[in-house]
């Protein structure tokens, strides 16, 4: 057990564990007997914020503290340091906080998901090495599809394709890069690239990470695939991939000016989609585009000042926007639609779901007490000191933006502006509360307290947002525009449409694909087969009537007639378990590619 | 679990109450635009930055642009109906 011992001796307890054991132990667990194991789903969080907050508290500096053998090379499971504990602790927290929201779903198949993705989570932040990395970044992938098919709507499962494909896609890009990079410097380590000595390989590593940061173009997969996973699934899927690609891009591609400049395309994109969009967990689903454009434009500028600030924005931004999936979600679950043309007037029906939603609306948009205040300011200051005049600007039009649309649009119609509203509501569980309400309270904590976020840095900050003037633009900015939006009432309403993105690229691709294979594959196959019934198969027949008799008769009739029994016996249940759908074999595939990964683990 | 019914009737409440939320909303709004005379940043990263009114009339400006033109004229060119899925 010596794998056991370094991973979860007394220095640290690898977060992934709790979760990784959790999902193996629900396989034997049955949905009918739920409400007795959920509790189990609130171990591994709790488990993971100790585990954080021990390292934290500890001694400073990098350090490395789990390595195992596998495939000839060493992993390292285990780098520690501020960067990587600044996201490992939001992502602790963001656990414990979404699988509170979860506690009532009876579905173990769902947690077993967000188990796996959040282990994926976890182990690509503390991966010292490109193939740790590899593997976990491929393990959220699969546990996020997952998150999406088991909505089990038809929608849902096309989505959750597309969704999986662009991620091997991405998937295939960084495989590439890391083993060309290997092939040239001999060396795995994920460490740092300096913008001046970037080769061709590093480039490709970075298409792969853009990928999951959801980047324009590469970004299509997400505001496609959120809106169609689970209720609670989304809160999940918010938190973790994009800002797992965030942290990535901070530790390898800091100062690449293709990120500033990327990063600002993405703000901006994401608010002017966000504008136009009318399902709610669509609308935020562009927002997540948008709030990451800052983290990977400031990654981009590269100054001790914006790495910070992108740091802190993804720390405030995942709270804010599970907060505002959960609230979105909360509509889902309750109405029965998140179409703002079908919602209205629920204000005073849900008013605690209207004002937590409120809490996440004026956090993503920056309003002084509040998280994204603290943050989103940190990076356009830093970006203006290192005299990026433009793209400070550029990020406080995307500021505009967001209150627009997420601030304003979103709130006034799915709440208010239909007179009452008397759809029936589904009751919501208390605990969809619990998870909107402590998200609230740690939002509006942060926006108060600043020091318990600028501590985790990972650059010493004196970065004071509290003064005069930052309070006073932030009001004139979100004050103005409510301004713009009530002068533009009559125009701003949302039309029930969907909006053409760029997944109609590989939509195209992938119906392109179908066709190929459908009318000239199929046509040459149909010639193939007529040739081969009428040639090759009467033949090929004998000889096969005569093997069989041949095998069965002589060589298993010498041994015992073991085969023949095993066949006989076999045969139904190995039909039964080919059931040709592909979700069902990736979900065995990754269990047996996590069995023989544990058996490494624990005993090699 | 049921929601407060006392909060719900009080937003039922502020919501008939339009008017006066909007005049509170301008008399804000324009106390923001006075404050703004008096306080102005130390180091402006640009010219405009330190006049005035700058902020005030840089979002409201974007906030009517965006929606004029994302509503008016993008708009129209992307829409597709709703739950087609992509379908051309």
């Amino acid at each position: 057990m010596a794998g056991l011992d370094q991973i979860a001796g007394i220095h640290f307890l690898h977060p992934s564990i709790g979760f990784l054991a959790l999902a193996l132990v629900m396989a034997f667990l049955s949905n009918e007997r739920y409400m007795t194991w959920r509790w189990l789903l609130l171990a591994p969080p709790v488990l993971a914020i100790f585990s954080v907050m021990s390292l934290t508290f500890g001694p400073d500096g990098p350090r490395e503290l789990a390595s195992l053998h596998y495939l000839g090379q060493t992993l390292n499971l285990g780098r520690v340091d501020a960067l990587a504990l600044v996201f490992a602790n939001v992502f602790a927290i963001q656990s414990l906080i979404g699988f509170i929201y979860a506690l009532h779903v009876p579905d173990r198949g769902q947690h077993m998901a967000a188990c796996l993705y959040i282990a994926g989570g976890f182990g690509c932040v503390f991966a010292g090495d490109y193939i740790t990395l590899f593997i976990f970044w491929e393990l959220m992938s699969i546990g996020s599809v997952f998150l999406i098919w088991l909505r089990r709507t038809q929608a849902a499962t096309a989505a959750g394709f597309r969704y999986f494909l662009f991620h091997i896609f991405g998937g295939l890009f960084l495989l590439a890069g890391l083993l060309l990079r290997h092939a040239d410097l001999g060396t795995f380590a994920f460490t740092a690239v300096s913008p001046d000595a970037a080769r061709y390989y590093d480039y490709i590593i970075l298409i792969g990470f853009l990928v999951n940061a959801a980047c324009v173009p590469l970004h299509a997969w997400l505001p496609d695939a959120y809106p169609e996973a689970t209720v609670t699934g989304a809160v999940f899927m918010s938190a973790f991939t994009t800002k797992t690609a965030v942290y990535v891009l901070a530790r390898g591609y800091a100062g690449f000016e293709v990120l500033a400049i990327g990063g600002l395309v993405m703000c901006l994109y994401g608010v002017f989609y966000a504008t136009i969009e009318n399902n709610a967990r669509r609308i935020l689903s562009y927002h997540i585009v948008s709030q990451v454009g800052y983290m990977v434009c400031g990654i981009g500028i590269g100054t001790a000042m914006t790495l910070d600030g992108a740091c802190a924005h993804a720390y405030a931004h995942i709270l804010y926007k599970g907060l505002l999936f959960m609230g979105a979600g909360c509509l889902l679950y309750s109405a029965g639609t998140a179409k703002l043309t079908e919602l209205g007037g629920l204000a005073s029906r849900l008013p605690l779901v209207m004002i937590c939603y409120m809490v996440g609306a004026v956090s993503i948009s920056g309003m002084p007490l509040f998280n994204g205040f603290v943050s989103k300011t940190m990076t356009i200051t830093g970006a203006a000191e290192a005299h990026r005049t433009w793209l400070a600007l550029g990020m406080e039009l995307a500021a505009v933006g967001t209150f627009l649309s997420v601030g304003i649009k979103l709130p006034y119609f799915a709440f208010w502006s239909k007179p009452t509203s008397t759809v029936a509501l589904k009751p919501i569980p208390w605990n969809m509360y619990a998870g909107m309400i402590i998200s609230s309270l740690l939002c509006l904590g942060i926006g108060i307290f600043p020091q318990t976020l600028y501590g985790l840095l990972p650059f010493p900050t004196d970065y004071t947002p509290y003064t005069a003037w930052h309070v006073l633009q932030a009001c004139l900015i979100l004050g103005f525009t409510g301004l713009g939006f009530y002068v533009m009432r009559a125009i701003i309403p949302p039309h029930a449409s969907r909006n053409l993105d760029f997944d109609i690229l590989y939509r195209l691709i992938g119906r392109g694909f179908v066709k190929l294979v459908s009318v000239p594959a199929a046509a040459i196959d149909n010639i193939w087969t007529d040739v081969y019934e009428k040639v090759g198969l009467k033949g090929l027949l004998a000889s096969g009537i005569v093997t069989s008799i041949f095998d069965v008769k002589v060589i298993d009739g010498v041994l015992d007639g073991s085969a023949k029994g095993v066949r006989e016996v076999g045969g139904a249940t190995v039909a039964r378990s080919q059931t040709g759908r592909l979700q069902d074999y990736l979900a065995a595939a990754v269990s047996i590619g996590l069995a023989i990964f544990a058996a490494v683990w624990f005993l090699g | 679990m049921r929601e407060p019914q006392l909060l719900g009737s009080w937003l039922e409440a502020a919501r008939a109450r339009a008017d006066a939320w909007k005049k509170a909303l301008f008399a804000v709004l324009g106390a923001l635009v006075v404050l703004n005379i008096f306080i102005t940043p130390h180091h402006p990263h640009f010219v405009g930055e330190g006049l005035p009114g700058f902020w005030a009339v840089f979002s409201l400006g974007a906030a009517i642009a965006m929606v004029y033109v994302l509503k008016k004229i993008v708009y129209p060119v992307l829409a597709r109906p709703e739950d087609d899925n992509g379908r051309p």
